[in-house]
């Protein structure tokens, strides 16, 4: 019933386009990851999904029902989408309770609906206490239980962990996107942080410049980027020159073999392979390299190498086996590769 | 049926309204104007505008305006700069006593003046009384730019060779400049708008003649032409504190700034600059306050004017109450539009108070007459007209005060009202009004007090038989019963207290620590 569909929508700020006939399918239940650097529109799609802007061209679907093209809006109170801004945004004058029965219907089973929620998100016993009166990661969570109570059919976490410290934001991003699957709400998380996203989605739009550049599973987007500015997006990426022939990619590290559903025409290429598919090999195998520099990081150590005195790549590596600088190593490639015919500007 | 669609851009209508209705309502002076002006014909104007009398009235009034601006400024910068930067003995309590003059609207003051000897009911006179009652208006804003001017530059300045002099011109006095400037346009607004302080001290300047072409002499030709000159002397003057503000470069704190400024030390010049501050006390403060008292206690002997008291109490109250809820009305909208919104109505928004900030009572008063008398005849000397006027003429300090609390309201929060299924309005009644309710409340008891101490249009406008304190005061000194003017004067001399110690703590506290 609440399949999403949003059908080559852009949007502009006085002039300035901030999306570009972008295209979503977001099947019920589901959790969709908005990732991308800020500016690049994440939020104003947000803001189109859930009424608070209009489109300029294109339109939006909330199941069967067409909520936003060019000429036709439907408002927010409409629409029945639970939007979880980045600060929280508690109603300052409202308890808890009453920030949570906020939106449901006045008559009927409010206060059991309130107490389920408030259970729900782990937050029983404190519906008499003011927004102030809490914890940021409270605060959140009541901004979801307010969110949740409704029952929408989609709900919007715009970067909600944010203001929370790392081990609490990952923790908790975690609790509530579970939460969510086990209320079965279709789910949109804007996110810049590409381990939160890899973590919890079922899906992962990658955007930048107002375009949607890739969207697929998590472990697709990573190892199969469509273009070398997703890799980078996503994480550490190591590009290699390279010559593409018969289903692989002759690089400075070796012949590569190249995804099979990732073919590409033979010639010149660029391939890119994650940092941890190379690693250090026993001696005398694989590709000849100098360690030139060992930065030590704590839970891994990151080796600069040179290989044939040209070509200088970092690796990753534990901490504990990790050999010193000035050492002479061999390195493995493990697994397959994508290669881009465009070169990536550094 | 949850969903069903309808579009619809740009500011909600009741945004757009909301700056419309305002920005009529000040329009009407000026729509005043120019309908007479016409009625007079070309001729007509040529000779009210070349008259004689004209010309007197304006040399009056631009010497009068001047004069009183320099004098204050002088007298405000001075006192800011020996009660922030040197030893003066008592500079704590010399600061805030600095200020209290404004607790004593000018026309109190002028009545206490007035009331000691008729030579002060000249030209001379009245520039001593008015510099006397406007100082603080330049002292506190100075004091508050030289707690949070940066004294790295003077510092520099003395290092490359500066004495203490030139290092004040060249280095103090620039950062001072928007402070300075700021609070010099607003004497010189007050004194262009001034009335009741003029006419107890028997000079006669634009607003005192269109008082009396209208009142005496039912001319009221001569009263809007003499509007239109007044009005033409008033925007110039508003216009260049809109700018001056706009630029929100008023004495703005650095970051950082965590060193105090060095103190001069005043050495022999101790004495008589201490001396210098007793008088500036005893004539700001303790002569009026004195003849305040001596008043009293004569008028308590003579056992007279106590039977109008509860009249004009009740009058006051009633009017500044309604006076304050019908300006918050106005205001709040146009707050929000100013806040929430871009563009050029909400610019606009932004701008009107500064527009509104120089048209003088007694034009604003004479308009609000014209137009009732011409559109609705029905509310002519009715208190619709007067409450309309202090709508017009409070705007300013209904928007300033409530600004401060709308802003702290994110606009985000109704956005989730509208998520979690509430109509626009609702989300508005639910969510945004009673988060800045508190400061709607501490605006509007800031306006009843200073409405109170609003003189002319109640003058003018007040329908028959309702009296208040500042009428009061206004008719007994106009003839001479200064005992029976006493307990009205008093009474708004308490009154004052509690706006001019919000409004002075808001300088004072500028540039503190904590």
């Amino acid at each position: 019933m609440s399949r999403i569909c949003v059908d080559r929508v852009g949007k502009d700020y006085g002039g300035v386009p901030v999306l570009h006939d972008v295209s979503l399918d977001i099947a019920d239940g589901s959790v969709l990851s908005l990732l991308g650097p800020s500016g690049c529109g994440k939020t104003t799609l947000l803001r189109l999904l859930a009424g608070f802007d209009l489109v300029d061209t294109g339109n939006i679907l909330l199941g069967e029902h067409l909520v936003a093209s060019p000429r036709a809006h439907v408002a927010p109170e409409r629409r029945g989408v639970g939007y979880v801004p980045q600060e929280g945004a508690l109603f300052p004058h409202l308890t808890v309770q009453g920030n949570v029965r906020y939106g449901l219907s006045r008559r009927g089973q409010w206060r059991a609906r309130v107490d389920e929620v408030l259970a729900l998100t782990g937050l029983s016993g404190l519906g008499q206490r003011y927004p102030h009166e809490l914890s940021g990661g409270q605060q959140q969570r009541v901004a979801l239980a307010r969110a949740l109570a409704p029952n929408p059919a989609l709900i919007l976490l715009d970067e909600p962990f944010n203001a929370l410290d790392l081990d609490l934001r990952r923790g908790m991003c975690e609790d509530v996107i579970s939460l969510l699957r086990q209320t079965g709400t279709t789910t949109v998380l804007v996110t810049h942080d590409p381990a939160e996203a890899f973590a919890v989605s079922d899906h992962i739009a990658v955007m930048n410049a107002g375009h949607v550049m890739q969207c697929a599973e998590p472990d697709i987007v990573y190892w199969r980027p469509a273009s070398a500015s997703v890799a980078r997006l996503t994480g550490s990426a190591i590009f290699l020159d390279g010559v593409v022939e018969d289903g692989h990619v002759v690089t400075k590290l070796g012949r590569l073999p190249l995804h099979p559903s990732r073919a590409l025409a033979a010639g010149n290429a660029v391939s890119m392979l994650r940092p941890e598919q190379i690693t250090l090999g026993p001696s005398g195998q694989g590709v000849p390299a100098r360690i030139v520099k060992r930065t030590f990081r704590g839970d891994h150590v990151v080796l600069d190498v040179l290989i044939a005195d040209t070509l200088e790549l970092s690796l990753r590596t534990t901490s504990w086996s990790a050999p010193a600088s000035g050492a002479d190593v061999f390195l493995t490639v493990h697994g397959a590769c994508v290669a881009f015919a465009e070169v990536p500007d550094a | 049926m949850l969903f069903g669609s309808r579009r619809r851009t740009g500011p909600s209508i009741w945004f757009v309204g909301s700056a419309v209705v305002p920005a009529a309502l000040i329009s009407l002076p000026l729509i005043y104007v120019v309908i007479r002006a016409t009625q007079a014909g070309m001729a007509g104007i040529g000779d009210e505008i070349f008259r004689h009398h004209t010309l007197m009235l304006l040399v009056n009034t631009i010497v009068l305006a001047v004069s009183v601006t320099l004098v204050a400024s002088t007298i405000g910068l001075a006192v800011a700069w020996c009660v922030e930067r040197t030893d003066i003995p008592g500079r704590r309590f010399w600061r805030v006593l600095a200020g209290v003059p404004l607790a004593v609207p000018a026309f109190v003051s002028s009545y206490a003046w007035s009331s000691i000897s008729p030579l002060l009911q000249s030209m001379p006179g009245a520039i001593l009384v008015l510099s006397l009652s406007t100082y603080p208006l330049v002292y506190l804003p100075v004091a508050a730019g030289l707690r949070g001017a940066d004294p790295g530059f003077e510092d520099v300045a003395r290092s490359l060779g500066d004495g203490p002099w030139r290092c004040f011109c060249r280095a103090v006095l620039p950062q001072l400049g928007p402070a300075l400037g700021s609070g010099a346009l607003l004497v010189l607004t007050h004194m262009l708008a001034e009335f009741g302080a003029l006419s107890m001290l028997r000079v006669q300047t634009f607003t005192t003649a269109i008082f009396e072409s209208y009142e005496v002499q039912f001319d009221s030709t001569s009263a809007a032409l003499q509007s239109a000159v007044l009005m033409a002397l008033c925007l110039p003057a508003a216009y260049g504190e809109m700018r001056l503000r706009a630029g929100k470069s008023v004495a703005r704190v650095g970051r950082g700034n965590a060193r105090r400024a060095s103190t001069a030390r005043l050495g022999g010049a101790r004495f008589w600059v201490l001396a210098g501050f007793f008088l500036l006390g005893l004539l700001s403060l303790g002569v009026p306050m004195a003849t305040l008292v001596y008043w009293l206690m004569v008028g308590h002997s003579a056992g007279q004017g106590y039977a109008d008291i509860w009249p004009a109490i009740g009058g006051s109250v009633w009017l500044s109450v309604l006076g304050a809820l019908v300006t918050s009305l106005f205001a709040i909208p146009l707050v929000l539009l100013s806040i929430r919104h871009k563009g050029k109505l909400a610019a606009f928004a932004d701008r009107l108070p500064y527009i509104i900030h120089g048209l003088p009572g007694v034009v604003v008063a004479l308009a609000m007459v014209f137009m009732s008398i011409h559109l609705v005849p029905a509310l002519y000397q009715g208190v619709t007209v007067l409450l309309l006027a202090y709508a017009i003429l409070y705007l300013p300090l209904a928007q300033s005060s409530l600004r401060a609390s709308a802003e702290l309201v994110s606009p985000q929060l109704e956005t989730i009202a509208r998520s979690l299924g509430r109509r626009p309005l609702a989300a508005f009644a639910t969510i945004t009004l009673p988060n800045i309710a508190p400061g709607i409340g501490a605006a509007m008891a800031l306006m009843v007090l200073e409405i109170v101490r609003e003189l002319t249009a109640t003058l003018m406008l007040a329908p028959t038989g309702v009296i208040t304190l500042a009428t009061e005061v206004w008719s007994h000194t106009y003839d001479a019963e200064y005992a029976a003017a006493a307990p009205f004067a008093a009474l708004l001399v308490l009154v004052s207290i509690v706006p001019v110690y919000v409004f002075t703590q808001r300088f004072l506290q500028f540039g503190e620590s904590s």
